[in-house]
């Protein structure tokens, strides 16, 4: 039997897919620090994490990652997307590049990507749970209402976040995660 | 509710079902320790490019597929899977996908067992040896149709068949992009075999509350979506749907005997070489009419997995049984420009009715007298009402 008509398969690789995912990560990644000085739900929630905190949320099998840690000061701190010499003690994977593109794109809510065994969590799940809470925050601010209606669980009421607080919050936000500190992240993690 | 004082459910298989499934196999089989598949597909599958779509689950996550063999179509024998177990070594590959139905999946349990076992052969299986370990891991990819045993443990190999739990896949994915049929006759004819096996694994004396939600859930999928699937097999949101009546059809048909239809359509599709289900077509309405003619005992419950609540609550009790028969062959008529009606249109000999009561009755350990199957197999060739 010839077996050589049946050759080995090397599937490729979506580049581009992969690119959007790391700039979405590394945006979402800056305004996670930017909101856990701006925004005081984020800050409470950041209270109750553990101190000694570094997690990673990144695609399965090879990334792209974001990670964050927690700081002394009790703030949020994006250490890029390296994953090398960190101690990382919670890894927040998403199953693979399709679901992270559902999950960035806002086809799927992260409360649903969760819901259909998108994310793979190893470590502590109720820090887990309350970085997802974080980050439907953080959607708030970064997005327009009709975007962040498809990606967080429940859109925050005018009592739980007025628009003054919104807005506020969004334009501080925006400038401190693409601000100074952005180039600065960026060149620290190349070299 | 009623429970039974003892029943058995077994179910080895996980169903994952939605959009994108496809890119989770890499995760799935890396969760069994698995890295290299060996793809078993059919030919038509490759030939209408749904492969493509199949290879590019893979990208980006490291995994070499150990190869694509796509001789399978619409026979399963032996030789095939001795083929792929040749490749399947030669290339170092740990576990299998079988992308397509029936035969596929067949030739892929059957290679399962002889590179799992190291048997070189399947006869000592055949002739009744247990298997007697977990197999490698295998992931069932559901393409176009089913043939209604591959989410169970049969393997149905050159016209034998056998039966282990260990034969079931580990996984079963059905994706949008995958699940669509091919033509009318193709979902018509799943759409029948899940119909039959939920319909005989509600026949038994008692059914478990287990079988019962199996049933349940794949009469309600094939009621709502029956019609709409066959008449635009393309149809996602309806062909998801069968994909999921055949699949719980078919763990419910593992969990309970044999149905006469089945019994009888496969032995007469052994016979003349045409696919079960077409048959199941043909003698589905005389079996309906023959129980009912018999006074024999059909549970209400399968007029309220058929109509619903509302309809199956405003109707008289004593009804039920009636409608709910009604209710099949509503259904059944869906498929009357897909499948052919009589046993004359399926070029059944007439000699060769009762070798194949016999041999039915036979595979049910007379549990059905061949005179019973020899009068349903004759009613339906002569277009007889019971």
């Amino acid at each position: 039997m010839n077996t050589n008509k049946y050759p080995e398969i090397k599937p490729g690789s979506k580049f581009i897919k992969k690119v959007y995912c790391f700039i979405m990560l590394l945006i979402v990644g800056r305004a996670i620090e930017a909101a856990a000085k701006t925004d005081k739900v984020v800050k409470k929630e950041v209270e109750g994490l553990p101190n000694d905190l570094c997690f990673y949320l990144g695609v399965m099998p090879s990334g792209p990652y974001m990670v964050v840690g927690k700081t002394k000061e009790g703030g949020m701190k994006y250490l890029g997307w390296n994953l090398v010499g960190k101690k990382i003690n919670l890894r927040m994977n998403i199953r693979n590049i399709e679901a992270a593109i559902q999950v960035f794109t806002f086809q799927e809510s992260t409360a649903t990507a969760f819901a259909h065994d998108r994310f793979v969590v190893e470590g502590d799940l109720p820090t887990a749970t309350a970085i997802v809470r974080i980050l439907d925050i953080v959607e708030v601010y970064l997005l327009p209402k009709i975007i962040t209606k498809l990606a967080v669980q429940r859109y925050p009421k005018w009592s739980e976040m007025s628009p003054f607080r919104k807005w506020t919050g969004r334009f501080i936000i925006y400038g401190r995660a693409l601000g100074y500190g952005l180039v600065k992240d960026i060149i620290t993690n190349i070299l | 509710m009623h429970i039974p004082d003892y029943y058995e459910f077994f179910n080895h298989l996980k169903i994952m079902s939605g959009k994108r499934v496809l890119e989770s196999i890499p995760s799935e089989l890396a969760s069994y320790d698995a890295y290299k598949p060996l793809v078993i597909a059919d030919k038509s599958i490759t030939e209408s490019g749904l492969v493509k779509k199949f290879i590019t689950a893979f990208a980006d996550t490291g995994m070499t597929l150990g190869g694509i063999y796509d001789e399978v179509r619409d026979y399963a024998g032996i030789s095939l899977a001795l083929n792929a177990e040749v490749i399947f070594r030669e290339r170092g590959c740990d576990s299998i996908i079988a992308l397509g139905s029936g035969p596929v999946v067949d030739v892929a349990k059957a290679l399962n067992v002889l590179v799992s076992e190291n048997s070189g052969t399947l006869q000592p299986y055949m002739d009744g040896a247990p298997i007697g370990k977990h197999l490698k891991p295998l992931i069932y990819v559901y393409a176009c149709c089913s043939m209604g045993l591959e989410a169970t443990g049969y393997l149905s190999i050159d016209n034998r068949v056998m039966k282990s739990d260990f034969l079931f896949p580990d996984v079963i994915m059905i994706d949008p992009r995958l699940a669509p049929g091919c033509c009318p006759p193709c979902a018509a004819e799943s759409a029948v075999i899940a119909l039959d096996h939920a319909l005989g694994a509600g026949a038994g004396p008692e059914p478990s509350p287990m079988l019962d939600a199996y049933i349940h859930a794949a009469l309600r999928f094939l009621a709502e979506n029956m019609k709409k699937g066959v008449k635009k097999p393309g149809d996602k949101a309806a062909s998801m749907a069968l994909a999921n009546a055949s699949a719980m059809a078919a763990v419910a048909f593992y969990n309970s005997k044999p149905g006469m239809v089945h019994l009888l359509a496969v032995e007469l599709a052994r016979i003349t070489g045409t696919s079960a289900g077409r048959f199941m077509r043909v003698l589905l309405p005389y079996r309906m009419a023959y129980m009912l003619s018999k006074k024999m005992k059909i549970r209400d419950e399968l007029y309220l997995a058929l109509a619903g609540f509302d309809a199956y609550s405003s109707t008289p009790e004593g009804e039920r049984t009636r409608k709910g028969i009604e209710a099949v062959l509503d259904l059944l008529n869906t498929t009357k420009k897909a499948l052919p009606q009589t046993m004359k249109e399926l070029n059944v000999p007439r000699h060769q009715l009762k070798n194949a009561a016999e041999a039915a009755s036979a595979a049910s350990g007379k549990f059905f007298t061949a005179a019973d199957c020899l009068s349903l197999l004759e009613h339906a060739w002569e277009g007889k009402a019971y």
